[in-house]
């Protein structure tokens, strides 16, 4: 049996962790699995940041996750550019959390892949060389878009949460 | 901290509670614990184990 995984995202001044989120809806409130349309991004401006991480909740019959890896596929809307903490090089670590903010991100400064990274790009214990042997959770993946003040637009596009599993 | 299960909305003071609740919408993709999980999808594991303690002892 393999791990039962989730990806949780995290809201408000209280870190309201929500588990096995449906979706990473972006836009102007801070919110899980908010409606973009009913909140869509003022030209000019950001997203709310995203704190979302993967959890795995049962590691099944595997004995090790890692190499975490997390990009975008599809295009952004106009002259929008979708920012994380996720990275190859100079990882940062695990950012403490912080009530999610619509100015830009002071973590989330790197361009969203669109395409497979290389090597991983989310640590878990502050590493891009960390694993999970048991329950537990990555680093969060704290990520946003900024659009242009010429963009009137919105976009759909895929994110994608990779992780290797050991038997 | 507060923990939700986004499918069903229920609310929990712990992951720990989290883990082990038994999601009314997710039922497919139940986030449970390792012991929840052998208790759920390997029903006979006493039977099992029983077994393999009496090949055990049969070796010997």
């Amino acid at each position: 049996m393999p791990a039962t995984i989730e990806i949780d995202e995290a809201n408000g001044a209280g870190e309201t962790l929500s588990h096995n989120i449906a979706n990473s809806n972006m836009g102007n409130t801070d919110a899980k699995e908010l409606v973009a349309a009913n909140y869509p991004i003022t030209p000019g401006e950001n997203s709310y940041e995203k704190w979302q991480k993967i959890h795995i909740t049962a590691m099944g019959g595997s004995s090790k996750i890692d190499n975490l890896k997390i990009w975008r596929t599809g295009a952004l809307g106009g002259s929008a550019t979708h920012k994380t903490n996720a990275r190859t090089t100079s990882y940062g670590g695990a950012p403490t959390y912080a009530t999610p903010v619509k100015t830009a991100s002071s973590i989330a400064t790197q361009t969203m892949p669109t395409s497979e990274p290389a090597t991983a790009n989310l640590g878990i214990g502050g590493s891009l060389t960390g694993a999970l042997t048991g329950t537990g959770s990555s680093d969060y993946l704290v990520h946003q878009i900024q659009v242009g003040a010429g963009d009137t637009a919105g976009s759909s596009s895929t994110m994608h949460y990779q992780y290797d599993e050991v038997a | 901290m507060k923990h939700i299960c986004s499918p069903c909305g229920l609310e929990f003071d712990s992951e720990a509670e989290y883990l082990v609740h038994q999601c009314s919408v997710a039922k497919d993709n139940k986030p449970t614990s390792a012991e929840f999980l052998k208790e759920t999808t390997t029903p006979n594991v006493e039977a099992i184990t029983a077994s393999a303690i009496e090949r055990g002892r049969e070796k010997k």
